[in-house]
């Protein structure tokens, strides 16, 4: 926990993406375009995140980035399969 | 290694998985990306092998869209459109068109418009209008998605029509059970405005009528419901098990060189969010 105190910065940042993230989808909800963008762009953006965040601790390997891009590819797929069922 | 341990190796921190959760080990959530696209694979290969078991229950009287409709005219002090008997025939047959030659445009592939629809029922319109909406559940969140769309919106509210018909029609569509909505917006007149001079003659004979404007299909399973049943509870296990993780790393003190276990359970959180946002139906 003292650890996430000590990043609070880096996650308001990322709370910030995020809630940009759901606030798209809830404002555009009818357009699929926009959503299917707003998609691509969080994920992307939360890996390009968690690698300066990271990289500005000391800690960033390979494996680390590896799994930001699994974990975004995941919600990426979910989303992109619900946006091209509606 | 018996079932409990199994089970522990994959949602508990331990030697065994090098001291992180196995479900969250990154070919593990490879694996489930993989089994996700393949079930969208099975989904989309549904219609073709067992047509009409997929489609979306709904229950959408034509009424009720008129009035909605009207409503939102008369909250921005516009006049009510009247419902036109003949522009109802064509929206029906604009709508049984569509699922004929399974197309979902307000062009038909074969070049028909949605103002041949209007001039086949012999409505001589000086201002003419069309919104399509597919597969929603209830009127109000058809007039809403509407609203939600500048275009469509401006159709709703424009003052140039004072006539209306609507057709809400089910049928099978690229192999999906699936309820149109079609709205023909209308005023009558014997100018008629000039881009609508050009409207081809396509001679289009109008599909036979479906009766009974009242709908309420029941298929047998929502290719977005199930979608949505899924996605939640991968994201409900993983955000489950990353929180198990976090814990006992944080209690047991674990070194481990991994992403930040908070980054990754807010960002599935906020794509459980989204997956209980999306709602079903399409405007067009």
């Amino acid at each position: 926990m003292r650890k996430f105190a000590k990043h609070m910065p880096h996650y308001f940042s990322l709370f910030g993406l995020l809630l940009a993230g759901i606030l798209g989808f809830a404002i555009f909800s009818y357009d699929r375009i926009f959503q299917i963008y707003t998609a691509v762009a969080v994920a992307s953006a939360y890996i390009v995140w968690g690698a300066f965040h990271h990289a500005l601790h000391k800690d960033l390997y390979l494996e680390v980035i590896i799994e930001y891009v699994v974990i975004s590819s995941l919600g990426l797929i979910i989303v992109l399969s619900l946006i091209l069922r509606v | 290694m018996d079932f409990v341990n199994l089970v522990l190796h994959f949602v508990v921190p331990r030697p065994s998985n090098n001291h992180k959760a196995g479900f969250l080990h990154s070919p593990v959530i490879m694996i489930i990306i993989f089994s996700l696209f393949v079930y969208q694979l099975i989904l989309t290969s549904v219609p073709s092998v067992l047509p009409r078991v997929l489609g979306f229950a709904s229950s959408i009287p034509v009424e009720e869209v008129i009035k909605l409709t009207n409503q939102k005219r008369v909250e921005a002090g516009l006049t009510p459109l009247n419902t036109n008997p003949i522009l109802q025939e064509a929206a029906q047959a604009k709508a049984a068109d569509m699922l004929a030659h399974d197309y979902w445009a307000h062009v038909s592939p074969g070049g028909v418009t949605p103002w041949d629809f209007f001039r086949n029922f012999g409505y001589t319109y000086r201002f003419a209008g069309e919104n399509l909406a597919r597969d929603f559940a209830n009127p109000s969140s058809v007039v809403d998605a509407w609203m939600a769309s500048q275009s469509h919106k401006e159709n709703i509210m424009s003052p140039k029509y004072e006539e209306i018909g609507v057709a809400v029609v089910e049928g099978d569509l690229e192999g999906v059970d699936t309820t149109l909505v079609v709205q023909f917006f209308g005023s009558r007149g014997a100018k008629v405005a000039q881009a609508e001079e050009v409207v081809r003659e396509r001679g289009v004979k109008p599909e036979p009528q479906i009766e009974g404007q009242y709908l309420a299909s029941a298929p047998i399973l929502s290719p977005l419901d199930s979608t949505k049943g899924l996605s939640a509870a991968v994201l409900g296990l993983l955000l489950g098990v990353f929180l198990v993780d976090e814990i006992i790393v944080y209690r047991k003190k674990i070194f481990r060189v991994s992403g930040r276990g908070v980054a990754h359970m807010s960002f599935l959180g906020m794509i459980l969010l989204v997956v209980l946002i999306i709602k079903s139906g399409q405007i067009l």
